[in-house]
Protein backbone atom coordinates (compact mmCIF):
# COMPACT_ATOMS: atom_id res chain seq x y z
CA UNK A 1 0.00 0.00 0.00
CA UNK A 2 1.49 3.65 -1.27
CA UNK A 3 1.41 6.26 1.31
CA UNK A 4 -1.37 8.45 -0.84
CA UNK A 5 -3.73 4.95 -0.18
CA UNK A 6 -2.61 5.16 3.57
CA UNK A 7 -3.61 8.61 4.19
CA UNK A 8 -6.97 7.90 2.04
CA UNK A 9 -7.82 5.37 4.65
CA UNK A 10 -6.67 7.78 7.51
CA UNK A 11 -9.29 10.29 6.49
CA UNK A 12 -11.81 7.92 6.03
CA UNK A 13 -11.62 6.54 9.55
CA UNK A 14 -11.14 10.85 10.52
CA UNK A 15 -14.33 10.76 9.15
CA UNK A 16 -16.50 8.04 9.99
CA UNK A 17 -15.14 9.01 13.77
CA UNK A 18 -16.38 12.78 13.68
CA UNK A 19 -19.35 12.87 11.61
CA UNK A 20 -20.59 9.61 13.65
CA UNK A 21 -19.70 10.24 17.27
CA UNK A 22 -18.83 14.27 17.64
CA UNK A 23 -21.25 15.67 14.73
CA UNK A 24 -18.77 17.17 13.00
CA UNK A 25 -18.03 16.94 9.31
CA UNK A 26 -14.62 17.35 7.66
CA UNK A 27 -12.98 18.06 4.43
CA UNK A 28 -9.38 17.34 4.28
CA UNK A 29 -6.81 20.61 3.04
CA UNK A 30 -3.66 20.62 1.20
CA UNK A 31 -1.83 23.14 3.69
CA UNK A 32 -0.58 25.91 0.80
CA UNK A 33 0.09 29.51 0.39
CA UNK A 34 -3.62 30.03 0.74
CA UNK A 35 -5.00 27.45 3.38
CA UNK A 36 -2.29 26.76 6.05
CA UNK A 37 -2.75 25.71 9.44
CA UNK A 38 -4.29 27.73 11.69
CA UNK A 39 -4.28 26.92 14.97
CA UNK A 40 -2.93 28.82 18.08
CA UNK A 41 -5.35 31.36 18.57
CA UNK A 42 -6.54 29.45 21.38
CA UNK A 43 -3.83 26.75 23.20
CA UNK A 44 -3.89 23.90 21.17
CA UNK A 45 -4.15 20.15 22.18
CA UNK A 46 -2.17 17.18 21.69
CA UNK A 47 -2.69 13.95 22.08
CA UNK A 48 -0.34 11.00 21.78
CA UNK A 49 -1.50 6.84 21.05
CA UNK A 50 0.87 4.65 20.12
CA UNK A 51 0.10 0.94 18.73
CA UNK A 52 1.60 -2.08 17.68
CA UNK A 53 0.65 -4.95 15.79
CA UNK A 54 1.64 -6.29 11.93
CA UNK A 55 3.10 -2.23 11.34
CA UNK A 56 3.80 -0.12 14.65
CA UNK A 57 3.51 3.49 14.77
CA UNK A 58 1.61 6.06 16.60
CA UNK A 59 -0.90 8.77 15.82
CA UNK A 60 -0.35 12.24 17.26
CA UNK A 61 -3.49 14.34 16.84
CA UNK A 62 -3.58 18.03 17.02
CA UNK A 63 -6.39 20.57 17.47
CA UNK A 64 -6.94 24.03 18.92
CA UNK A 65 -8.20 23.97 22.11
CA UNK A 66 -11.38 25.78 20.93
CA UNK A 67 -12.21 23.33 18.68
CA UNK A 68 -11.40 20.94 21.95
CA UNK A 69 -14.49 22.56 23.50
CA UNK A 70 -16.85 22.17 20.98
CA UNK A 71 -15.67 18.61 20.24
CA UNK A 72 -16.11 17.61 23.87
CA UNK A 73 -19.44 19.22 24.24
CA UNK A 74 -20.82 17.85 20.97
CA UNK A 75 -19.81 14.27 22.61
CA UNK A 76 -21.46 14.61 25.67
CA UNK A 77 -24.24 16.44 24.84
CA UNK A 78 -23.46 19.20 26.67
CA UNK A 79 -23.09 23.38 26.73
CA UNK A 80 -19.64 24.54 25.38
CA UNK A 81 -19.78 26.81 29.18
CA UNK A 82 -20.13 23.04 30.67
CA UNK A 83 -16.57 21.85 29.31
CA UNK A 84 -13.56 21.59 31.75
CA UNK A 85 -9.63 21.06 30.64
CA UNK A 86 -9.79 17.40 32.27
CA UNK A 87 -13.80 16.64 30.33
CA UNK A 88 -11.92 18.59 26.83
CA UNK A 89 -8.67 16.30 27.39
CA UNK A 90 -10.57 12.98 28.12
CA UNK A 91 -12.94 13.13 25.14
CA UNK A 92 -9.75 14.27 23.22
CA UNK A 93 -8.16 10.59 23.99
CA UNK A 94 -11.46 9.05 23.02
CA UNK A 95 -11.33 10.78 19.77
CA UNK A 96 -7.86 9.38 18.96
CA UNK A 97 -8.40 6.00 19.72
CA UNK A 98 -11.77 5.92 17.90
CA UNK A 99 -9.36 7.27 14.75
CA UNK A 100 -6.29 5.30 15.85
CA UNK A 101 -8.46 2.05 16.02
CA UNK A 102 -10.93 2.56 12.82
CA UNK A 103 -7.78 2.83 10.84
CA UNK A 104 -5.75 0.01 11.72
CA UNK A 105 -9.22 -2.01 11.24
CA UNK A 106 -9.68 -0.37 7.49
CA UNK A 107 -5.46 -0.97 7.30
CA UNK A 108 -5.82 -4.80 8.50
CA UNK A 109 -9.24 -5.73 8.62
CA UNK A 110 -8.04 -9.47 9.77
CA UNK A 111 -4.96 -8.90 11.66
CA UNK A 112 -5.42 -7.49 15.24
CA UNK A 113 -3.45 -4.26 17.14
CA UNK A 114 -2.78 -3.34 20.37
CA UNK A 115 -3.34 0.29 21.05
CA UNK A 116 -1.41 2.00 23.76
CA UNK A 117 -2.78 4.34 26.31
CA UNK A 118 -3.65 7.87 24.86
CA UNK A 119 -1.87 10.47 26.11
CA UNK A 120 -3.67 14.06 26.13
CA UNK A 121 -2.03 17.71 27.03
CA UNK A 122 -2.97 21.25 26.81
CA UNK A 123 -0.27 23.15 25.29
CA UNK A 124 -0.14 27.13 25.47
CA UNK A 125 2.12 27.24 22.14
CA UNK A 126 1.32 25.76 18.87
CA UNK A 127 4.94 25.75 17.67
CA UNK A 128 5.28 22.30 17.64
CA UNK A 129 2.41 22.28 16.02
CA UNK A 130 3.39 24.10 13.03
CA UNK A 131 6.62 22.96 12.76
CA UNK A 132 5.06 19.28 11.69
CA UNK A 133 2.36 20.89 9.65
CA UNK A 134 4.66 19.97 6.44
CA UNK A 135 4.73 16.19 7.79
CA UNK A 136 0.88 15.64 8.82
CA UNK A 137 -3.12 15.73 7.21
CA UNK A 138 -4.91 18.62 7.70
CA UNK A 139 -9.00 18.29 7.56
CA UNK A 140 -10.83 21.27 8.08
CA UNK A 141 -14.55 21.45 8.98
CA UNK A 142 -16.82 24.62 10.39
CA UNK A 143 -15.53 23.96 13.93
CA UNK A 144 -11.73 24.15 13.04
CA UNK A 145 -8.86 22.28 12.13
CA UNK A 146 -7.63 19.32 13.15
CA UNK A 147 -4.34 18.12 11.73
CA UNK A 148 -3.15 14.37 12.20
CA UNK A 149 0.80 12.85 12.19
CA UNK A 150 0.89 9.69 11.08
CA UNK A 151 4.01 7.06 11.91
CA UNK A 152 3.97 3.59 10.43
CA UNK A 153 6.36 1.10 9.90
CA UNK A 154 6.73 -2.58 9.57
CA UNK A 155 7.03 -4.81 13.09
CA UNK A 156 10.66 -5.63 13.60
CA UNK B 1 -38.23 -5.65 30.67
CA UNK B 2 -35.94 -2.89 31.92
CA UNK B 3 -32.33 -4.32 32.55
CA UNK B 4 -29.84 -2.74 34.50
CA UNK B 5 -26.90 -1.94 33.23
CA UNK B 6 -23.41 -1.52 34.13
CA UNK B 7 -20.75 0.24 31.95
CA UNK B 8 -17.10 -0.11 32.10
CA UNK B 9 -14.61 2.55 30.85
CA UNK B 10 -11.82 4.48 32.04
CA UNK B 11 -13.07 7.24 30.79
CA UNK B 12 -16.14 9.29 32.20
CA UNK B 13 -16.53 11.24 28.95
CA UNK B 14 -17.50 7.57 26.99
CA UNK B 15 -19.37 6.52 29.78
CA UNK B 16 -21.60 9.14 29.72
CA UNK B 17 -21.60 8.52 25.94
CA UNK B 18 -22.90 5.22 25.97
CA UNK B 19 -25.68 6.21 28.26
CA UNK B 20 -26.77 9.22 26.05
CA UNK B 21 -26.57 6.36 22.96
CA UNK B 22 -28.49 4.18 24.57
CA UNK B 23 -30.94 6.45 25.65
CA UNK B 24 -31.34 7.79 22.03
CA UNK B 25 -31.68 4.45 20.91
CA UNK B 26 -35.38 3.49 22.81
CA UNK B 27 -33.36 0.77 25.13
CA UNK B 28 -35.21 0.02 28.14
CA UNK B 29 -32.75 0.73 30.20
CA UNK B 30 -33.71 0.46 34.33
CA UNK B 31 -30.98 1.22 36.48
CA UNK B 32 -27.21 2.38 35.09
CA UNK B 33 -24.14 1.43 37.10
CA UNK B 34 -20.55 3.20 36.10
CA UNK B 35 -17.43 1.70 36.77
CA UNK B 36 -13.80 3.50 35.71
CA UNK B 37 -11.93 0.29 36.00
CA UNK B 38 -11.91 -3.25 36.15
CA UNK B 39 -11.85 -3.99 39.97
CA UNK B 40 -15.02 -1.01 40.21
CA UNK B 41 -17.00 -3.17 37.70
CA UNK B 42 -15.99 -6.63 40.25
CA UNK B 43 -17.56 -4.35 43.09
CA UNK B 44 -20.38 -3.40 41.77
CA UNK B 45 -21.25 -6.84 40.61
CA UNK B 46 -20.99 -8.13 43.91
CA UNK B 47 -23.16 -4.99 45.78
CA UNK B 48 -25.63 -5.13 43.14
CA UNK B 49 -28.26 -6.55 40.57
CA UNK B 50 -27.11 -6.21 36.81
CA UNK B 51 -28.05 -7.83 34.07
CA UNK B 52 -25.43 -6.56 31.95
CA UNK B 53 -22.40 -5.47 31.36
CA UNK B 54 -20.50 -3.32 28.45
CA UNK B 55 -17.04 -2.87 28.92
CA UNK B 56 -13.98 -1.42 27.36
CA UNK B 57 -10.87 -3.53 26.98
CA UNK B 58 -8.17 -0.95 26.45
CA UNK B 59 -7.57 0.05 29.94
CA UNK B 60 -5.29 0.55 33.22
CA UNK B 61 -4.50 -2.38 35.45
CA UNK B 62 -7.00 -4.91 33.93
CA UNK B 63 -8.15 -4.97 30.41
CA UNK B 64 -11.98 -5.65 29.94
CA UNK B 65 -11.13 -8.83 28.13
CA UNK B 66 -9.41 -9.89 31.72
CA UNK B 67 -13.04 -8.60 33.11
CA UNK B 68 -14.69 -10.74 30.68
CA UNK B 69 -12.40 -14.01 32.26
CA UNK B 70 -13.31 -12.84 35.67
CA UNK B 71 -17.12 -12.54 35.17
CA UNK B 72 -17.17 -16.25 33.25
CA UNK B 73 -14.65 -17.75 36.01
CA UNK B 74 -17.13 -16.58 38.86
CA UNK B 75 -20.36 -18.77 39.49
CA UNK B 76 -22.53 -16.23 40.53
CA UNK B 77 -22.47 -14.13 36.82
CA UNK B 78 -20.78 -17.12 34.68
CA UNK B 79 -24.22 -16.43 32.37
CA UNK B 80 -24.13 -12.76 32.73
CA UNK B 81 -24.16 -11.12 29.19
CA UNK B 82 -21.23 -8.58 28.73
CA UNK B 83 -20.40 -7.00 25.75
CA UNK B 84 -17.08 -5.67 24.69
CA UNK B 85 -16.86 -2.15 23.64
CA UNK B 86 -14.09 -1.08 21.96
CA UNK B 87 -11.87 0.90 19.00
CA UNK B 88 -10.20 -2.31 18.36
CA UNK B 89 -12.28 -4.40 15.54
CA UNK B 90 -10.44 -6.42 14.22
CA UNK B 91 -11.47 -9.82 13.14
CA UNK B 92 -9.08 -11.66 15.40
CA UNK B 93 -10.09 -9.37 18.24
CA UNK B 94 -13.76 -9.86 17.79
CA UNK B 95 -13.16 -14.00 17.90
CA UNK B 96 -11.13 -13.95 20.61
CA UNK B 97 -13.46 -12.26 22.95
CA UNK B 98 -16.24 -14.38 22.18
CA UNK B 99 -14.05 -17.22 22.54
CA UNK B 100 -13.42 -15.77 26.06
CA UNK B 101 -17.26 -15.69 26.39
CA UNK B 102 -18.03 -12.45 25.17
CA UNK B 103 -22.38 -11.90 23.99
CA UNK B 104 -21.61 -8.92 21.83
CA UNK B 105 -18.86 -6.63 20.05
CA UNK B 106 -19.75 -3.12 19.53
CA UNK B 107 -16.64 -1.03 17.82
CA UNK B 108 -16.87 2.63 18.38
CA UNK B 109 -17.69 4.89 16.34
CA UNK B 110 -21.13 3.15 16.74
CA UNK B 111 -25.06 4.08 15.97
CA UNK B 112 -27.42 4.10 18.50
CA UNK B 113 -29.51 1.28 16.61
CA UNK B 114 -26.79 -1.17 16.37
CA UNK B 115 -26.08 -0.49 20.37
CA UNK B 116 -29.89 -1.32 20.74
CA UNK B 117 -29.95 -4.33 18.55
CA UNK B 118 -26.73 -6.28 19.94
CA UNK B 119 -27.91 -5.27 23.43
CA UNK B 120 -31.40 -6.99 22.61
CA UNK B 121 -30.10 -9.53 21.00
CA UNK B 122 -27.55 -10.31 24.09
CA UNK B 123 -30.03 -10.13 26.29
CA UNK B 124 -32.82 -12.52 24.38
CA UNK B 125 -35.35 -9.97 23.47
CA UNK B 126 -36.63 -8.74 20.10
CA UNK B 127 -35.17 -5.87 18.78
CA UNK B 128 -37.91 -3.37 18.16
CA UNK B 129 -37.39 -0.24 16.51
Amino acid sequence: MNPSQVNELLGLAVDEVLSTMFYIFTEPVQPGPDQGVQFGQSGVVRVKLAFEGPFQGGLGVYFDQRFGRTLCANFLGEEESEITEPMMLDTAKELTNMIGGRFLVLLEPQKSFTLGLPEAEALGSAGEVLSQAEESLLFESEEGQIMIRLSLEDAK
Amino acid sequence: MAADLLIVDDSRSMRMVIRKILDMSGFKAGQYYEAGSGQEALEILDQHHVDLVLTDINMPAMSGLELLAKIRESEQWSKMPVIIVSTEGSQQRREEAVRLGAAGYLQKPFQPEEVREVLNQSLGLSDES
